[in-house]
């Protein structure tokens, strides 16, 4: 999903007006990536979904500070990554990121080989181990651009940092990815 | 792009995320209704339309909407800390006009004072939507001012950001909706039409009464106590 198309700026101005159908746009539009960038952070469903809702509710409840033009997504993620900052101190659990199951892999051109499909498995789950491994500054930053695709200015929203640390960063985490996964 | 890159971000399509909740659609600054779940923690900054004042909250946060509130086109926010002003204290937003002038630019019909001196000075401020006025009864920052504005639970004109030592009370003034705000001084902020705060107008304010009459807010402010304000309020028609 890409940075929001420009039709969006109507159902801001229209949520800041009051207009709860619009709220629900927004709300419907975001709360997946809301949600997940939640989760990146939180590593916890609960504390996303707790994360990613008063996320909303914070960047509703100061739609009226909105500035009208701007992009929302980065605005309510930026939002949104403080309420799960603040909940990762506070709860313990954190899941690490899973692989789905090995025969709902990509669908492709000609199936692979059993043999052939284990070895790609295997090697998915070492590249994704190897970003769990990561220092969490860079994990993040890693996850967001690729788990999340959110462009540069996004991630550095996430973060709170600035979009040439967001690139200094992922690249830091990938030669240290090649090194962990070409040894 | 390199093989790297391409292998992470083929991975995108193989990490399992827990599914995406449903979430609750929040009502926008101004008719909101709670989150379920936790309570608002302490960086509190909470927008209560009085005619939405009856809060749809969950007990765990109810507690901590309590002393928070709204009234017409101003709402009161407790914060933890306040910010650096960026206007002196006394500051009104408006130029200053004549009493018809002011009139003719607003949309509602100007409250005036039935009795005690004129007020030295009207400051009309045309960005908010239908207009503010504001009176002034002398120069000096502490003196009593008094401003009023179009206000509705749609219309916000000024945010309140109080600190833990402010105090907040409802009651009614002769039947009208009515909040008194005293003790340690608050920050004070205005927005325009678009809803656009403006920061370097914020200021630091003391004791202030505000109050609904129709569709119209006041807001009278000044070293004044919660009985004095009152008594000028009344004469305020």
């Amino acid at each position: 999903v890409a940075s929001r198309p420009p039709e969006e700026h109507p159902t801001i101005e229209a949520a800041r007006r009051g207009d709860r159908d619009a709220c629900a746009r927004l709300v419907r539009a975001h709360e997946e990536i809301a949600f997940r960038t939640a989760y990146l952070i939180t590593r916890n469903a609960a504390d996303a979904e707790d994360a990613a809702q008063e996320g909303f509710v914070k960047a509703f409840r100061a739609l009226g500070r909105f500035r009208a033009g701007s992009p929302f997504r980065p605005w309510l993620l930026t939002i949104v990554a403080n309420e799960a900052r603040n909940r990762v101190r506070a709860s313990g659990r954190r899941d690490a990121l899973a692989l789905r199951a090995g025969n709902e892999a990509l669908s492709g051109d000609a199936a692979p080989s059993p043999e052939r499909e284990t070895v790609a498995r295997a090697e998915r789950t070492a590249l994704l181990d190897a970003v769990d491994g990561l220092p969490d500054d860079q994990r993040l930053a890693v996850a967001c651009r690729f788990f999340l695709e959110l462009t540069e200015n996004e991630t550095a929203a996430v973060l709170g940092v600035r979009p040439g640390t967001v690139k200094s960063r992922v690249s830091r985490a990938l030669d240290r990815l090649r090194e962990e996964v070409e040894r | 792009v390199t093989e790297l890159e391409t292998r992470l971000a083929g991975l995108r399509d193989e990490i399992v995320f827990p599914e995406t909740p449903s979430l609750e659609v929040p009502a926008p600054a101004a008719s909101r209704r709670r989150s379920r779940r936790r309570s608002l923690g302490l960086a509190l900054a909470v927008v209560v339309a009085v005619s939405t004042a009856v809060l749809a909250a969950s007990p765990g946060a109810r507690s901590a909407l309590r002393d928070l509130l709204g009234i017409g086109g101003v709402t009161a926010i407790r914060v933890d800390a306040l910010p650096e002003p960026g206007a002196p204290p006394g500051y009104l937003p408006g130029r200053p006009v004549s009493l018809p002038v002011a009139q003719e630019a607003v949309t509602f019909r100007i409250r005036v004072p039935a009795a005690g001196p004129a007020p030295r000075a009207v400051l009309l401020d045309e960005r908010p939507s239908g207009g503010a006025v504001s009176f002034v009864w002398s120069s000096e920052p502490t003196a009593i001012q008094l401003t009023q504005f179009e206000g509705t639970e749609n219309v916000r004109f000024a945010e309140k950001l109080l600190g833990g030592g402010t105090r907040v009370e409802r009651f009614r003034l002769d039947g009208r909706e009515a909040v008194w705000i005293e003790g340690a001084p608050h920050v004070v902020r205005f927005l325009d039409r678009s809803g656009t705060l403006h920061e370097s107008e914020s200021r630091v304010a003391g004791n202030v009464l505000l109050w609904r009459d129709g569709e119209v807010t006041l807001r009278l402010e000044g070293r004044l106590t919660r009985d004095e304000a009152v008594g000028l309020a009344r004469a305020i028609r």
